[in-house]
C-alpha cells in the first residue's frame, strides 16, 4: 500500500512497527521509513514527533499492525501471550492513533485500519487463534468508540478487512490496491465503514 | 445434587445468584476474592454442607489454579460455571485527547476478558465430569459494538467485546463436547463494580439473580445457538 499510494505521487511515511533490535530493519524501496514499538508508548511518541518533522500534517493515517498467535483451551493456553496479543494488536492502534492526531488536525483527519477476518463473531472461525480473536474484537470495539468520539470533528474512519493469513503467504498487488481505494477515498464522508476485502 | 461455581461471589449479582442456587437446592463452590466481606460466610453459617468458599482471584493464574486444586478436593465435577467477576475502572472517562491509561486497560482486560479463560481451562476436569457442562458469562451491553454509541469507556468496552469474543470461540470449541453456553447482560445494576455499591442503577441484585438464574440453569434455544440476552429476555446484538 505504501507503494501504491507513493506511485500515485502522495508523500508517504512507513513506519515500520517491531520490537527492540529491529530498529535497523532497512527497506529496499526507496520509502522515507521510521520505526517503533508499538508497546512502549515513548517509543509511538517519538514516531508520531518524527512524522510531524518529517510531513508537516498527515492526511491520512493507516494502522497495520497485526500480531498473530496460536494456541487454545486443552492445548496449553497461556494467559501472558494473551495479554501480549491485546497489547500489540488492540492498545498498539490506540497508541498510535492518539499520539499522531495533534499531526491530523490539519489534514483530511482519515483514520484507517488493516483487520483480519477472524474479527467476526458471526462467522465460525475455529478456536485455535482465540487470543488474537479477543484481541480483534477489542480493537473493533475501541474504532467504533473512536469513531463516535471524533466523527464530529470531521474524522472518518475505514477499517479493510482481510485474510491477513492468506496475503501474508501470498501477498496480492490487486487486494493491496483495493484496500488502498477503500482507506484513501477522502470523498467519503461517512464516519465509519468496515469493508470486507475479498 | 448439581454443583456451581460462581466467580466473585462475595457481594452484588454473584452473591445474589450464590444464594439463589442454594435455595434451589444447589451445591455452590463460591469464589471469594473479598477477604474482610462479610455476607460469604455469614450465608455459609446457614448452608455449611453445601457452600464452599475458595479464594479467588480470577486475574490470577496461581490463584485460580490453586482454586481449581482445593475445589477438587471438594468434589468430583462441577455442573455449571457462573463467570461473573469484574471490574470497571474510575478512569473510564478518559478518552484520546486526554490521555488513555494504557496500564489500566491492561489490568481491566486481564480480569474481564482473561479472567473466563482462566477459570474455564482450569475447571475444565471438574466441568468435563459434570451433567451439565454449561458454561455462563456475565458479560454487558457495553460488549456489543453494533449498539456502542460511547465516546469513551474503552478499556471496560473493549474488554467485553473481547470477553464475548472469546465466548464465541469457546461455543465453537466445546459445543460439540455437550457443553452449552449462557451470555448475560445484566442491565443496568446497582453494582460493587467501582468498589462501592452505586446507586445509579435500575436494578437490584436480587431481581437480576432470579432472572439470570432461569436463563442460566433452564434449557432453552441458546443451548445450540450462541446470544447474548439481558436480563428482560431481549437478545442483544454483537
Amino acid at each position: 500500500m505504501c507503494r501504491v499510494w507513493r506511485d500515485e505521487g502522495n508523500a508517504v511515511l512507513a513506519a515500520r512497527a517491531g520490537g527492540a533490535g529491529n530498529e535497523a530493519a532497512a527497506g529496499t524501496d526507496e520509502l522515507e521509513r521510521v520505526w517503533f514499538n508499538p508497546l512502549e508508548e515513548a517509543s509511538v511518541r517519538a514516531m508520531a514527533a518524527k512524522a510531524g518533522e518529517t510531513m508537516g500534517r498527515i492526511d491520512l493515517a493507516i494502522i497495520c499492525l497485526d500480531n498473530r498467535k496460536e494456541f487454545a483451551l486443552r492445548e496449553g493456553f497461556d494467559s501472558g501471550e494473551a495479554m501480549e496479543l491485546y497489547d500489540y494488536n488492540a492498545l498498539g492502534p490506540l497508541r498510535a492513533i492518539e499520539a499522531l492526531l495533534p499531526c491530523m488536525g490539519e489534514g483530511s483527519k482519515r483514520i484507517g485500519l488493516l483487520s483480519d477476518v477472524r474479527d467476526s463473531l458471526t462467522e465460525p472461525m475455529g478456536a485455535r487463534h482465540i487470543g488474537y480473536d479477543m484481541a480483534l474484537a477489542a480493537r473493533r470495539m475501541s474504532v467504533q468508540i473512536m469513531a463516535n468520539a471524533l466523527g464530529g470533528e470531521g474524522y472518518t474512519f475505514r477499517a479493510a478487512v482481510l485474510d491477513l493469513e492468506r496475503e501474508r503467504e501470498e501477498p496480492r498487488e490487486e487486494l493491496a490496491a483495493g484496500a488502498c481505494r477503500v482507506l484513501s477515498d477522502l470523498a467519503d464522508r461517512e464516519v465509519l465503514r468496515v469493508v470486507r476485502m475479498e | 445434587m448439581h454443583t456451581a461455581l460462581v466467580t466473585g461471589a462475595d457481594r452484588g449479582l454473584g452473591f445474589a445468584l450464590t444464594s439463589r442456587l442454594l435455595s434451589d437446592g444447589w451445591r455452590v463452590i463460591a469464589g471469594r476474592y473479598l477477604e474482610d466481606w462479610p455476607e460469604l460466610p455469614e450465608l455459609a453459617e446457614r448452608h455449611r454442607e453445601r457452600l464452599v468458599i475458595v479464594p479467588l482471584d480470577i486475574g490470577s493464574d496461581e490463584s485460580v489454579h490453586i482454586a481449581a486444586k482445593l475445589a477438587s478436593a471438594q468434589t468430583n465435577s462441577v455442573d455449571l460455571v457462573i463467570h461473573n467477576a469484574a471490574v470497571s475502572t474510575p478512569l473510564k472517562d478518559l478518552d484520546l485527547r486526554g490521555g488513555l491509561d494504557y496500564g489500566d486497560m491492561k489490568r481491566i482486560y486481564n480480569i474481564n476478558a482473561l479472567g473466563m479463560l482462566r477459570v474455564t481451562e482450569a475447571f475444565l476436569g471438574l466441568t468435563d465430569a459434570g451433567s451439565m457442562k454449561r458454561q455462563c458469562v456475565v458479560s454487558s451491553e457495553a460488549g456489543s459494538v453494533e449498539r456502542c454509541e460511547r465516546r469513551a469507556w474503552y478499556g471496560y468496552c473493549m474488554s467485553k467485546a473481547a470477553l464475548n469474543m472469546g465466548t464465541m470461540r469457546l461455543y465453537e470449541q466445546l459445543r460439540p463436547e455437550g457443553y452449552t453456553f449462557r451470555l448475560f447482560h445484566p442491565g443496568w445494576m446497582k453494582t460493587y463494580m467501582s468498589g462501592v455499591k452505586s446507586e445509579e442503577g435500575e436494578l437490584e441484585a436480587d431481581e437480576v439473580a432470579e432472572a439470570a438464574a432461569r436463563y442460566f440453569v433452564e434449557p432453552g434455544e441458546a443451548d445450540d445457538r450462541l446470544v447474548m440476552r439481558d436480563w428482560s429476555g431481549k437478545e442483544w446484538p454483537w
